[in-house]
Order: structure tokens, then C-alpha cells, then sequence
């Protein structure tokens, strides 16, 4: 893509090393993607992300799009989803459910809860590659991404 | 001429005139005597002439009385028996009963009437005997009697009982194929038999589901005759004949082996108001006094000559006094106690006891058959009371049948009622009721009556491996005895254990399996269990045997359904686990030996190469069999989304899905006249498709062009789907087989495939509680055929003018 971008920071909630590794080899990181965090269990990811509630440590507004996986260690993915979009601060982060799930429940319940999007990983690395390609390409390229960092105001954008 | 001559002569002459004057005088004595004599004695006849005939017409009423008296025996036995056999064939859960069931009934039923051996046969609607219960005098069974299986179709009484709704009576006998068969050897029998009803619908009589039948032997009769006591040395013989109204002899009966001739007097005659209830009974009984028993031994010549002798010798008066005394008021008396016993009242017989003529004979019959009377009386009480307690017992098993379920807490309450019921028929104080398990080792339910919480506590486990009750256990025979601790094996009670004397075990079984004993002890007064008290007992228990079975059989079914439903959706939940969690060491294989194709592909051999490009072909393959797995095991768990379905839109969309798999192999799908709206699940059925026309391009022989019809047919309750198409054809073995999961009849290389795809379909089509098969001919191509119900009239249909929507369409 010779075009020119604002990078975004991207944050993995995943606890399955193969799949880290299968992730960041998929995505253009240092190209389209500015930086990838992972965070490897639900309880680590809603420390980072909501912080402990006093001002010194407030809600993490970083990422501009979080992949979530469902089953997590300690604190499960559905309850991750539910914390960041009851959240007033992190819930226009666009969130992108990435699981092996095949359960109904699990996709009803995650667009109930305001998932942006609801993504079955596929087995076969070809498919899970330019499935990640197309998630790059729409999330960073054709969608727009809401204003980063505080609660967005008119002049509250930070570049 | 000497003095001497003359007076010689003289006293000769003398003595000629003197015998002469004595003659004379004798003979005018005996005609003086008898001219005196012949107005009494002409008297005399007079009043034995009258007394002939009074005497005459009281035996005459006699008689009457006994003809009706025989006749309402025949006329109880009758209406008891088959009182008990509408009650069976009205009953509709005695209808519902099993047809040996119903025979041991029938069976129990008879054994009251023991003077002689009965046959119930049992035969279903076709004619073909389902049971037989023969019991000989004793109430024994008869075992040697195989009819079991026989037809009686065609045989004359079968088909008129079917016919009749009532009861039949046969004259076995007179039956012409009867008669071909065994000749003149047959037994007399009247055959009683009657419809057994299936359960009726909607107030609608039910269908006819058989018949049974019972014999009487002519021995029976006879014997239910001589029970009347007919006074034979008064007739010397009797002879009973039993007439249909028509005048159609029923049966006759006689004592001596002597044809039955016209020359036989009707002294009395009766009919039977009794069998006039019942529609096809109508019954005549007819008694005949034998004729030279009467001619004989007239009953008046004795006294009468007596009475001739007396006279002549103590004159008239005595002679009219003696007569009077002796003949006339015994005669008149005997006559009034006849007059009282047809009026029902109690009498007591004038008897002399030293008298030996007649009179004498006549008053010691009497009183006999009084005495008879009695007794008879007493048994019919005795009988009436044995059948009500049946009755009873019938009854409650009825009830039971109605109210038992398959919860255990009332086969509980059952057993419980059970026991007291048999306490109450036996009037025993205590009773209890063992169940064992299917090796009969154990108990599974031991159940008291009669017994108060403390006893129960102080008695604790029942003793079963010692003394009577452990050596029964061993056993499946009945055990009476008049006192229990007389018996050997008394000493597996402990010693706290109620006392116990009389004693009756019986074993619940049925279909020859011991599953369960029955106790009743202590019956009421001390006295010990009669074996009428076993009969009941018995026929109780194996019927309550029955009932028992089946409700532990139902038991049985229920707990292996609900654990074969458990353990079926467990191995699901485990093949969609297994299968998910497959996933993610797979997907990192496959991503890594591409990456690593990707990335070092320069400074990997040939070699090294292709053992990477077989890698990931063996993840491809793993990964396609993973997703069909979780697709079948996710066809039950997914949202059910039933909707109106145009297979003729699902059809375009399924077509366009295999769009690439079509023209790469150059397959012609040809959909051949209308396709129906339906009711159904479009995501799944979709899956139907495409399975199956994936599978119809996929078999074909190599080089040539897949030509796929689809079809759809009406039928009266769903649509038929076909598939046709002209591939390799499977072989008639495995048209069941290829619809089971990892079914493939192909080494992998030849044609690809997981083994789940049919099973997915089948699976599916069941889901829409439809059927599937296929119709095929190796080398000649395959029909798949499958059906979706109807939709019914509670979806209200969107195109209510035609189920078909879409005109013939061609050509993919």
C-alpha cells in the first residue's frame, strides 16, 4: 500500500501462544499497524484497560481496536467485553471478537453486549491470514476510527 | 243182621252228617264272614284308592319341586359363570388383559365347580387358540393338552360365538365336523362360549379380538343331577334331558347306558326363568321317571294286603284303625311335608324308624333330600361367598391396572394394598410381600400388614437365607401349613418375631420368572389356611404377577431411556468439545509449515518441501473432517429457525454456492417440475443440498460428465425428493451403511470425502422427521431419495393457492 495512513495501535487479548505468534504473522505490523500489545488473561487486560479507578491511573484509551478472544484464563472473554463496554470511556473502542467458538450463544450474546464485529478464526493459516489482512484493511483503512484519547470533544484531539 | 251193623252205620252217618253240618256251617262262616267283611273291605279300597291318588299327585309335585330345584342349580351354576363372563368381556381393562391372563381367570373361576374337569380355550379373532386351561376334578391343570396354536377356524361353535353376542351353547356333539373327526367317541359336551371384546373407542363397541369357550362334560351334568338326590328306589331311575326351547335336545342324560326311548314318561317338566336374560339361552330340563321302577313297586300294595290280612283276622275296625294309623296319616303327613317343601319351609319328616315298608322308604327319602336340600344350600352359600371374595380380588387387580404407574412409590403403594387384600381374602392377621432382584438373590422390597412400627423395628431384616422363609426363598412352590413352628425349618424367625401358626406362602411369578413371595400367617380364630384359601390366593398372585412384571418392566425401559438419552448427549457434547479444541493445535501446525514454506523456501530442498506441501494436505484434510463433525454434532444443538422455505429459491442459491464444482467437472443439474413451499429449517436444509449434490458430482467415473435431476413428488402426508444421477452407483449392502457416520466406501485416495456428509443428511432429513434412502444400481447411477412432512394446518400457508410456486425450470 504505498498510501499513506494513520497507523493504529492495536490491543490482542489471547492466551494461546501459537495464536499470538499466528497473529502478529499475520498482521502488517510497523507498516499499517503501529504497535500490537497482548495481554494474555482477562483480568490482566481490565487492569490495563480500566485501570484501578483513581485519577493516577485512569481507563487506558490507547488502542484504537482491541481483538478479543472469548475463552480466557481467569476472567472470561464475554466478561472482558461486557467491563469495556459498560465503560464510558473505552466503549467506542471498536472491538473484535477473534474466537474458535462455534457456540450460538457466544455470537448472540457478544453483538448483545456491543461487539463491533464477531470473527471464527479459521483452522487453515491461508484463510486466517487474509482474514486478518481483510481486518486490517477495513478497520484501519476503509472504517474511521472514533477520536482517540479522552472523552472525545471537538478539540480534544491529540493527532 | 248183628245190633252191632246198625249202630256202626249210624255213627258212620253221624259223623258224615256231622262233617256236613261242620262243612256247612264252615262254609256259611267263611260266606257269613265274608259278606260281613265285604263293605269295609270295599271301604277300605275306596279310601286307598283315594289315597293312592292324593299321594300320587303330592309325589307328582315332588318331583316338580325337584325338577326346579335341579334346574336352578344348572340355572346358578350357570348364571355365575357367566355373570363373571360378561363382567370379563365388559371390563374394558380386563379386555385389555392378555389372553392368559384372562384363562387363568376363566381357570380360577371354574375350579369352584370341581366335580368335574373344564377346558377354556382361548382363541384370537383369526381362530387361532392363544391359551388353553384344562383343570381335571381336583383343580389340577391339565398340562399335556399342546392345542396352543391350533386353528379353530371354520369349527362351528367358533363361528357362531363370534357371530353372537351373547353366549353360545353348542351341543359339541351333534357338531357334523366334530363328529367326522372322532366319531361316535367323542365325549357329550355342551361347549358355553363367548366374544372377547377389544376396548371400545368413542362409545363405539369394540372390535371382536377373540373368543373363549368352556366345556361341561356330560359327567358334570349327571353329577349336578345326583347332587339333587333323586329318589331313585321310589322311581327307581331318572332321566334329565335338557331341551333348547326349539325342543333341540341339549344334552340327556341318564344313569344306565340304555337308549333313550319315546316310551319315557315326562312326569314333571320345568323351564328356566333364569336363562331367559341372556340372549341364546333358553333351556327346557325335563325329568323322566322310569317306568317299570313304577309299575314295580306300587308303594300301596303292601299296606293295602296287610290291611286285607288284618281284617280278615282282627276285624274291621282294627283292620280300618291299622290302616288309618299305620298308612293313611303317615301317608298324609309325608304328602303335607312334600306340600311345605315346595312352599320353602322348613320341615322336619315324620319318620318311624323300624318301619321297612315303603311309607318307611318314602319318609327316609324325604328326609334325605331334605337333608340334601340343606346342604346344598350351604355349598351354593360356600360357592357365592369363594366368588365374591374373587370378585373382590378381581376387582382391586382391575383397579390397580387403572391406577399403577411406573412411579415407584406407587408400585409401593400397590404392593402394600396388594398384601392387605390378600390378608383380607384369607382372613389372615399378618402378611407380607417380598420382592427379589432379577437374580432372585436379593430383596429389593420387603412389605409388612398387620404389623404395628414397633414390631416392625423389634422383627428388623427380614430373615431370608434361614428357615422357612429362607428355604421357600430357594423354591417357586406354594407352602401350607397348619403351624409354623412345627415345621423343621422354624427356626429362622428370631425370637422376638410375632408368634406365628398358620401359614401360607405363595410365589409371585409370571412368565415362569420368580420374582416375589407372598405370606400370610395367624388366620383369624386359629384356624389354618383351607385350600380354597391357596386357590384364591394363587390365581391372585398370578395375576398380581403379572401387573408387577409389567410395571417393573416399564421401570426398566424408562431408566434405560433416560440414561441411554443422557450418555447419547454426552458422547455429542464430547465430539463437539474434542472436535473444537482440535482446532487450535491444528491451526497452529498449518500456519506454521506455511510460514515456514513462505519464509525459508529458498534454503529448503525438494525434498524438505514436499514433506511441508504433505503437511499441510494432511491439515486440509483434518481440518474439513473437523468441520463436518462439529456441523453434525451442531444439527439438534442449533436454534431451531423454522420458516417457509421455496426450494425452488433454496435450490438457485445451492446451485449457485457449487457454481465452480459445476463447471470444473461439467455437471448438468436439472431440476425437473415444480418444487414446493415448505415448512422447514432453510439453513440446514441447504446443507441437504449441497451434500447431496456435491456427492452426485463427486461420484462419477473419471472422464465423464455428471447429469444431476432433481424431482419432487406429492404424497399424501409429506414430499418426496430425488437426486438422480448417473455416477458409479452403490451396492444394494450398503444402501443402509453409507447414511452412518465415517461410512466411506472408497479408499481415501479415489475420491475425497470425510464419511460425514451423508450422515449430516440423514440427520437433518430426521431433524424435519423425514425419512431418507437411496435407490441404486452399481454402474447405472443413484436415485437419493428423501421426504419433508407436509406443513401443517397450524402454519398458515403464504401461498395458499398452490404448494408450488416455481414453473419447471432448466439447466444450471
Amino acid at each position: 500500500m504505498g498510501m499513506s495512513v494513520a497507523a493504529i495501535d492495536i490491543l490482542l487479548i489471547e492466551d494461546n501462544e501459537d495464536d499470538i505468534e499466528l497473529t502478529q504473522a499475520a498482521l502488517s505490523i510497523g507498516k499499517i499497524v503501529n504497535s500490537l500489545t497482548v495481554l494474555r488473561d482477562g483480568d490482566d487486560a481490565l487492569r490495563h484497560l480500566l485501570g484501578d479507578g483513581t485519577p493516577a491511573n485512569p481507563p487506558c484509551t490507547a488502542p484504537s481496536l482491541i481483538l478479543l478472544d472469548l475463552r480466557l484464563p481467569k476472567v472470561d472473554g464475554i466478561e472482558v467485553l461486557k467491563r469495556i463496554k459498560q465503560e464510558p470511556a473505552l466503549r467506542r473502542i471498536p472491538v473484535v471478537v477473534l474466537t474458535t467458538s462455534q457456540r450460538d450463544e457466544d455470537l448472540v450474546q457478544s453483538y448483545d453486549l456491543g461487539a463491533n464485529s464477531f470473527i471464527r478464526k479459521p483452522v487453515l493459516f491461508e484463510t486466517f491470514y487474509s482474514t486478518m489482512k481483510t481486518l486490517e484493511l477495513y478497520w484501519v483503512l476503509t472504517n474511521t476510527p472514533p477520536p482517540m484519547g479522552r472523552i472525545a470533544g471537538p478539540t480534544g484531539n491529540n493527532g | 243182621m248183628s245190633l252191632m251193623a246198625p249202630s256202626a252205620l249210624q255213627s258212620h252217618v253221624a259223623a258224615r252228617v256231622l262233617a256236613l253240618i261242620r262243612q256247612s256251617l264252615q262254609v256259611r262262616l267263611i260266606v257269613l264272614l265274608l259278606v260281613a267283611s265285604a263293605p269295609p273291605m270295599a271301604l277300605t279300597m275306596w279310601f286307598a284308592q283315594q289315597e293312592y291318588s292324593h299321594l300320587k299327585s303330592a309325589t307328582e309335585e315332588h318331583a316338580r319341586t325337584l325338577a326346579a330345584h335341579i334346574l336352578d342349580t344348572l340355572d346358578r351354576v350357570i348364571f355365575e359363570r357367566y355373570g363373571d363372563t360378561q363382567l370379563l368381556s365388559q371390563l374394558p381393562a380386563v379386555r385389555a388383559m392378555e389372553a392368559d391372563r384372562l384363562t387363568a381367570i376363566a381357570g380360577g373361576l371354574v375350579i369352584n365347580y370341581r366335580p368335574y374337569y373344564t377346558l377354556v380355550v382361548v382363541a384370537d379373532r383369526k381362530g387361532i387358540i392363544r391359551a388353553v386351561n384344562t383343570i381335571d376334578g381336583a383343580g389340577h391343570p391339565i398340562a399335556s393338552l399342546q392345542l396352543v396354536g391350533q386353528s379353530v377356524s371354520g369349527q362351528a361353535w367358533f363361528e357362531q360365538a363370534l357371530s353372537n353376542p351373547g353366549i353360545t351353547v353348542y351341543d359339541f356333539q351333534a357338531d357334523p365336523l366334530v363328529q367326522q373327526v372322532y366319531g361316535s367317541d367323542v365325549q357329550r359336551t355342551m361347549t358355553f362360549a363367548t366374544r372377547i371384546q377389544g376396548p371400545s373407542v368413542k362409545g363405539e363397541e369394540g372390535r371382536t379380538v377373540g373368543v373363549w369357550s368352556t366345556r361341561i362334560p356330560e359327567s358334570a351334568i349327571t353329577q349336578m343331577v345326583q347332587h339333587a338326590e333323586t329318589p331313585a328306589e321310589t322311581y327307581d331311575k331318572i332321566r334329565v334331558a335338557l331341551f333348547a326351547k326349539e325342543g333341540h335336545p341339549i344334552g340327556r342324560f341318564q344313569e344306565d347306558q340304555g337308549p333313550i326311548g319315546i316310551d319315557w314318561l315326562p312326569l314333571a317338566s320345568a323351564s328356566s326363568t333364569g336363562f331367559s336374560a341372556y340372549q341364546g339361552l333358553g333351556w327346557n330340563l325335563r325329568i323322566y321317571p322310569s317306568q317299570e321302577g313304577n309299575s314295580s313297586r306300587t308303594p300301596f300294595s303292601v299296606p293295602i294286603s296287610a290291611g286285607i290280612m288284618v281284617s280278615m283276622l282282627l276285624g274291621l275296625a282294627l283292620i280300618w284303625r291299622q290302616t288309618s294309623r299305620h298308612v293313611l296319616q303317615p301317608l298324609r303327613a309325608l304328602a303335607d311335608a312334600a306340600q311345605q317343601i315346595e312352599r320353602g319351609q322348613a320341615v322336619i319328616i315324620p319318620q318311624d324308624r323300624n318301619r321297612v315298608d315303603a311309607i318307611g322308604v318314602l319318609q327316609t327319602k324325604l328326609s334325605g333330600m331334605v337333608e340334601t336340600l340343606k346342604a346344598q344350600e350351604a355349598a351354593a352359600q360356600s360357592t357365592s361367598s369363594t366368588l365374591k371374595k374373587q370378585a373382590e380380588a378381581l376387582q382391586f387387580l382391575v383397579q390397580s391396572i387403572k391406577e399403577i404407574t411406573v412411579e415407584s412409590d406407587d408400585l409401593g403403594r400397590f404392593l402394600h394394598r396388594l398384601t392387605e387384600t390378600a390378608c383380607a381374602l384369607t382372613n389372615a392377621r399378618y402378611g407380607a410381600l417380598a420382592l427379589f432382584d432379577k437374580e432372585g438373590m436379593n430383596v429389593t422390597e420387603f412389605i409388612t400388614v398387620g404389623m404395628d412400627e414397633d414390631t416392625k423395628v423389634a422383627i428388623g431384616a427380614p430373615p431370608m437365607g434361614r428357615g422357612v422363609l429362607g428355604a421357600l426363598a430357594q423354591s417357586d412352590r406354594s407352602l401350607r401349613l397348619k403351624d409354623l413352628t412345627a415345621h423343621p425349618s422354624s427356626i429362622g424367625f428370631p425370637s422376638h418375631h410375632p408368634s406365628m401358626h398358620s401359614f401360607l406362602g405363595i410365589p409371585i411369578k409370571a412368565h415362569g420368572n420368580l420374582f416375589g413371595r407372598l405370606y400370610l400367617t395367624e388366620k383369624q380364630n386359629g384356624d389354618e389356611f383351607t385350600e380354597t384359601d391357596e386357590q384364591i390366593i394363587v390365581a391372585f398372585a398370578s395375576q398380581a404377577g403379572v401387573l408387577i412384571e409389567n410395571t417393573l418392566l416399564l421401570q426398566d425401559v424408562r431408566t434405560t431411556k433416560t440414561s441411554l438419552k443422557a450418555s447419547n448427549q454426552e458422547l455429542e457434547n464430547f465430539v463437539y468439545a474434542v472436535s473444537h479444541d482440535l482446532q487450535t493445535p491444528l491451526r497452529a501446525i498449518h500456519g506454521f509449515a506455511d510460514l515456514l514454506v513462505s519464509q525459508a523456501k529458498d534454503h529448503l530442498s525438494e525434498q524438505e518441501l514436499h514433506y511441508l506441501v504433505r503437511i499441510q494436505a494432511g491439515t486440509r484434510r483434518m481440518e474439513s473432517l473437523i468441520q463436518d463433525l462439529l456441523e453434525y454434532s451442531r444439527i439438534d444443538r442449533m436454534a431451531q429457525a423454522f420458516a417457509w422455505v421455496s426450494m425452488a429459491d433454496l435450490l438457485d442459491k445451492v446451485r449457485d454456492d457449487l457454481q465452480s464444482v459445476i463447471q470444473s467437472s461439467g455437471a448438468t443439474v436439472l431440476i425437473e417440475g415444480p418444487m414446493p413451499t415448505l415448512w422447514a429449517d432453510r439453513a440446514r436444509l441447504r446443507q441437504v443440498w449441497t451434500n447431496l449434490l456435491t456427492n452426485a458430482i463427486k461420484y462419477v467415473k473419471p472422464g465423464i460428465a455428471p447429469r444431476i435431476v432433481l424431482r419432487c413428488r406429492e404424497e399424501k402426508n409429506h414430499f418426496v425428493f430425488e437426486v438422480q444421477d448417473n455416477g458409479i452407483g452403490i451396492a444394494p449392502e450398503f444402501h443402509e451403511r453409507i447414511f452412518k457416520l465415517f461410512h466411506r466406501l472408497h479408499l481415501s485416495g479415489a475420491y475425497t470425502g470425510t464419511g460425514v456428509g451423508l450422515a449430516i443428511v440423514k440427520r437433518v432429513v430426521e431433524f424435519h422427521r423425514g425419512k431418507i434412502w437411496v435407490e441404486s444400481v452399481v454402474g447405472q447411477g443413484s436415485t437419493f431419495c428423501f421426504t419433508i412432512p407436509k406443513p401443517s394446518d397450524s402454519h398458515k400457508k403464504p401461498v395458499p393457492a398452490s404448494i408450488f410456486t416455481k414453473q419447471p425450470s432448466h439447466e444450471a
